[in-house]
């Protein structure tokens, strides 16, 4: 937009004459500008803050400085909090499901082994025959393959159970059998059945406890014998058999290398204790802000599911809760991951788990395998290790016996914004008051006690303590109600201070800008309460000072501190001479003295623009008290070189206006409609430079 | 020493513009392959004397004298400008082929044109205090400002009596900057309180804070000419440099009606005025009139509307009588008259008297030599600016230099 500077017919010429030489700088001219350049309002709420401004019923003016001194709440009453969990857990109650494995041996294999009366039943098969007595029948081994559900399973505990179901039409006595490891035939179990009626089942149990079982095992039959079918014709089906089932049941493994089921490897219920908040018993509570951490290494060889509970707390409408998978560990290492979770807005239930408890957070962690079908390997010297840290938690909300407390309070340092902009003169008070006011929106009551409150007028050093000596110096508020949940129905308390209690008209008069408050608050003073807490809604204490503009001023300056750039432009380069003007329309019953001082670098004056004419105060009417018409003055600022100079070498400049009621013999109100119109208007022979 | 300088600048910054165009259909045919530079810069007002326009070449500081002659004979609506045009040609033939002749290469264009009134330039030298009271009607105001490069590409045909060429170019632009002021007119009270602007005005500015050099947009055009031989005459007529530039998205464009009030820099409370107040108050008059919105726009190009008639009138003079008009950028179609005097077989003279275009009635001078298949050529405008400065209103340079095999 520097191309478009200044005004339009100037930028047009200068595309004009720019065109004509574009290698060569063009050349200067001289115009005599006459252009508006500032234009504002000053009104009293520019002076000492339009929020500071109250219009009472007959349009005049108060000012009205309520500053916060103190306030006291939750961050006072409970720390943020950092709570660390760690456990090592171990897979002590691993589970496997039964097995069952069936074999059988078939009347033709038995019949095989019997020599020529075994031919004759085979031979007999489908016909009708009276089986003699078999005699004693050698033993035989079969393998048996378990491969498909498990390679090795070693036990604490466990039962091997054999089931003989006796399809025969004979009588099986003597029925001798094993089952061992086929790799080093280590024997799991060993029995004989003295008799197997026909048709019937036979059962026999052994413990396995400490054993190792493997996939490949056989089955060993020692031997048996029967008496055949007692002369009675049976049928002869050599495909009818003995049918055995090998059950291995109850299985309290100390590792395996299986097909495992789904199940809980970690159930574990703790509780959370809310530490850093003594003196209070929180059964609810609402978290403002914090994260949960989580940080979970496992050995096991397949994938985990973890998943970390709050029962009682609701967290977007359900209860908090984590869930992460990790994938299987390899063999011989770990397998980790690490998350962190908001917990803002959660919502929880401080009883612990059994609703009698306060500032306790139940808490559940689960770790689970889910059946994948594959075969892995587990043990119980596999572990998870689960580390929790819920970090810089901040209560938003606490409900609970608040306890009681105190706390010293102070020194503590207010500005009082809007009087700091006074910075000489007097003001005659008329009807100055002051309260000190406490507002409660604790569900605890409160009592504050005012120990010292100082103003300090920083311009002059000088200091005045308020004066409590007749006003009594301790206010007592009773607890805010919260109806219904979420409605907060603050209390308040006030300690009115004027004239005739205390020594406020001098504090005033002495223009302070700055207070400091000692003091001593005590929550709960007539012992615990049952109440609530928000973070965002303390209890507050207030300094009111009410100051109606119904006075007299005499030289009073009011000044900013805000400096502003005067002499950093390149326009001021342009300028070759000429004048200032301000143009200024008073509603004020003062007459005004505007100065602007022009500073260097380190701050140091290096001119003065007085304007030397004043600045006339508008037409007062006495007997309307007040100001019936606006007067206009014009002042001119020569621009001289030497000022020119100033201003191009100033840095910064500082505005000043001085009022002055000195034509006023009374006390004036100050009205709201009271204004002054300030333009500034350049009037000066301007170099364009193209 | 300054006047050196400046014919030092003037003669490596040849140019054309009013200059009375030469182009293609000047090349000679009879040649297979050609190469050609040319150079033009023309610089030229309707209205004010090139004494004047030569102040603001020569002089560094305007004073009352130079105001008052710049003045003197500005008339309700003054129209000036300046061009500088750059070209490479390459021609060729392709034998057998449909269109023989072929030709390509790239022009870059740089136009400016403003439009001004008398009361916008006495506004402009003496400023708006001396007019505090008046109301000063400052329409018509206008300028128009482009540069953009065409790559172009040129299809010939001939037969016995016609011949013409087809031209397909692709145009990218650099910058644009339009203003057109239907009603500006301008009051100052005497207490300089305000400044009020009754203005309808439209605009639009390429992308302000793109270095000078960069593509701020693309764009096609066409260029047709053709020529007719006739027994005695031949004819000649040409639409080039005919295209459209869509300014990409950065291009401010405005279109106000309106009656603007300036009474300075609004501060809100004296106290807390924490900027630069006395730039911020120059420039919140520019951004609040020329505010506009942000946008792509499709701008137009300067064309260029000519015809020409030729005869030989004997064995060593040719006379042409032409036409030529540049769209927005002349004022008037500017009407000409040359002979060509083939002095021997190295030396050609072009005398030639022109009228219209953004100047008035000029006189210019062509010189070409021709030595080795070289072909050098030095173009004078306006000697009577030269000579009579208060009553001429331009000049123009040209230079090129062709081979031809």
């Amino acid at each position: 937009m520097k191309s478009m500077k200044l005004l339009t017919p100037f930028f047009l010429i200068g595309i004009l004459l720019s065109s004509c030489r574009k290698d060569m700088q063009t050349p200067d001219w001289d115009v005599d500008l006459l252009a508006p350049i500032l234009l504002s309002d000053l009104d009293i709420g520019d002076l000492v803050g339009d929020s500071n401004v109250l219009v009472t019923a007959d349009s005049s003016l108060s000012i009205i400085y309520r500053s916060e001194i103190t306030s006291y709440g939750v961050p006072d009453l409970i720390e943020p909090f950092t709570f660390d969990y760690s456990e090592f857990l171990s897979l002590d109650s691993l589970e496997l499901e039964d097995i069952d494995v069936n074999s059988s041996i078939t009347l033709g294999q038995l019949a095989s082994d019997a020599g020529l009366i075994g031919q004759i039943i085979i031979a007999n098969n489908g016909n009708t025959l009276a089986i003699p007595d078999l005699g004693t029948i050698p033993g035989t081994t079969n393998p048996i393959d378990a491969s498909e559900f498990f390679e090795t399973i070693s036990l604490f505990d466990g039962t091997l159970e054999l089931t003989i179901e006796n399809g025969l039409p004979i009588e099986i006595r003597d029925f001798g059998f094993g089952l061992s490891n086929a790799s080093d035939a280590t024997i799991l179990i060993q029995d004989t059945i003295p008799v197997i009626a026909a048709g019937a089942t036979a059962t026999s149990s052994s413990s396995l406890a400490g054993k190792t079982i493997e996939s490949l095992l056989n089955a060993d039959l020692y031997g048996l014998s029967s008496p055949g079918s007692n002369g009675v014709p049976v049928l002869i089906d050599t495909t009818d058999a003995l049918k055995i089932t090998v059950t291995i049941k109850d299985l309290q493994p100390s590792s395996a290398t299986t097909i495992w089921p789904a199940q809980n490897l970690i159930n574990d219920t703790s509780e959370l204790i809310l530490t850093g908040s003594e003196g209070l018993q929180l059964d609810f509570g609402i978290i403002k802000s914090g994260t949960v951490v989580t940080n979970i290494i496992s050995t096991i060889e397949d994938s985990i599911k973890f998943q970390y509970i709050i029962p009682n707390s609701v967290l977007n409408g359900m209860p908090f809760s984590i869930v992460e998978a990790l994938p299987p560990a390899p063999a011989g290492g770990v397998s980790t991951t690490s998350n962190t979770y908001d917990f803002s807005g959660c919502e929880l239930d401080m009883t612990g788990t059994d609703g009698t408890k306060f500032n306790t957070i139940s808490t559940i962690t689960l770790c689970r395998i889910d059946s994948t079908g594959q075969i892995v390997t587990l043990s119980t010297e596999d572990s998870i290790i689960v580390e929790i840290e819920m970090r810089d938690l901040i209560i938003d909300y606490g409900r609970g016996n608040l306890g009681s407390d105190s706390v010293d309070i102070g020194p503590e340092l207010t500005t009082l914004e809007g009087l700091s902009n006074i910075i000489d003169g007097s003001v005659e008070l008329a009807e100055a008051k002051a309260s000190f006011e406490i507002e409660n929106k604790i569900g605890a009551g409160a009592q504050f006690d005012l120990n010292s409150i100082k103003g300090t007028n920083t311009r002059t050093n000088v200091n005045v303590s308020l004066d409590f000596s007749s006003s009594g110096n301790s206010l007592v508020v009773n607890p805010a109600a919260e109806v219904p949940i979420g409605t907060i129905i603050p209390e308040y308390a006030e300690l009115e201070l004027n004239e005739a209690n205390s020594n406020v008209a001098a504090f005033l008069s002495n223009l302070p800008d700055e207070i400091e408050f000692i003091g001593k608050a005590y929550l709960n003073p007539n012992g615990p309460h049952i109440g609530f807490m928000y973070y965002d809604h303390p209890l507050r204490a207030f300094l009111n000072l009410e100051v109606p503009l119904h006075l007299s001023t005499t030289g009073l300056t009011l000044a900013d501190t805000s400096d502003f750039d005067i002499g950093d432009s390149d326009e001021w380069d342009q300028i070759q001479g000429g004048s200032l003007k301000l143009l200024a329309e008073n509603g004020f019953p003062f007459t005004a003295v505007a100065s602007l001082n022009l500073l260097d670098v380190d701050g140091n004056v290096i001119d003065q623009i007085i304007f030397e004419e004043v600045i006339s105060s508008g037409n007062y009417d006495p007997l309307q008290e007040r100001v019936v018409n606006t007067v206009k003055s014009e002042i001119v600022i020569p621009l001289t070189p030497e000022r020119l100079e100033s201003i191009k070498n100033a840095t910064r400049g500082s505005f000043k206006v001085i009022f002055d009621t000195a034509s006023q013999p009374d006390l004036v109100k100050i009205y709201s409609d009271y204004e002054m119109g300030l333009k500034l208007i350049g009037d000066f022979t301007y170099r364009l430079n193209n | 020493m300054r006047l050196i300088t400046l014919l030092l600048c003037l003669s490596l910054t040849v140019a054309n513009g009013q200059i009375i165009q030469t182009g293609l259909w000047d090349t000679d045919s009879s040649s297979n392959r050609t190469v050609s530079l040319h150079y033009s810069y023309a610089l030229g007002s309707a209205s004010i004397p090139f004494s004047a326009q030569r102040k603001v070449l020569f002089d560094d500081f305007l004073d009352d004298a130079d105001k008052e002659l710049f003045l003197s004979k500005s008339q309700k609506n003054n129209r000036s400008a300046l061009n500088d045009l750059f070209e490479f040609n390459y021609t060729y033939t392709l034998e057998g082929a449909k269109a023989e002749r072929r030709a390509f290469g790239i022009h870059y264009n740089s136009l400016r044109a403003v439009n001004y009134s008398e009361n916008t330039l006495k506004l402009a030298l003496y400023g708006n205090a001396p007019y505090a009271g008046e109301t000063l009607d400052l329409a018509p105001t206008a300028w128009w400002r482009i540069q953009y490069f065409e790559l172009f590409y040129t299809w010939g045909f001939d037969n016995d009596r016609w011949s013409y060429n087809l031209t397909g170019e692709v145009l990218i632009g650099l910058n644009e900057q339009r203003f057109q002021a239907d009603r500006l007119n301008w009051f100052t009270p005497e207490s300089g309180e305000y400044i009020e602007l009754d203005t309808k005005a439209q605009g639009s500015l390429t992308d302000t804070s793109a270095s000078r050099n960069s593509i701020n947009g693309v764009g096609l055009g066409v260029g047709v000419s053709g020529e007719y031989r006739g027994d005695k005459w031949t004819f000649r007529g040409a639409l080039e440099d005919f295209g459209f530039i869509n300014w990409n998205n950065k291009t401010n464009t405005f279109d106000v009606d309106t009656l603007y009030n300036y009474e300075g820099l609004y501060v809100d409370n004296l106290f807390d005025v924490q900027e630069n107040f006395f730039n911020d108050a120059i420039d919140s008059l520019g951004q609040a009139y020329f505010a506009g919105e942000e946008g792509s726009r499709l701008g137009i190009t300067p064309f260029l509307l000519r015809g020409e008639a030729i005869t030989q009138l004997n064995c060593k003079t040719q006379l042409h009588l032409g036409v030529q008009y540049r769209y927005l950028i002349f004022n008037l179609p500017l009407f000409y008259a040359r002979a060509d005097f083939q002095l021997n077989e190295n030396h050609r003279l072009s005398p030639s008297v022109h009228y219209g275009g953004y100047n008035r009635l000029g006189i210019s001078l062509d010189y070409g030599l021709t030595m080795n298949d070289f072909t050098a050529l030095v173009q004078i405008g306006n000697l009577n600016s030269w000579v009579a400065p208060d009553l001429s209103y331009g000049i123009h340079l040209g230079l090129g230099i062709s081979k031809r095999w």
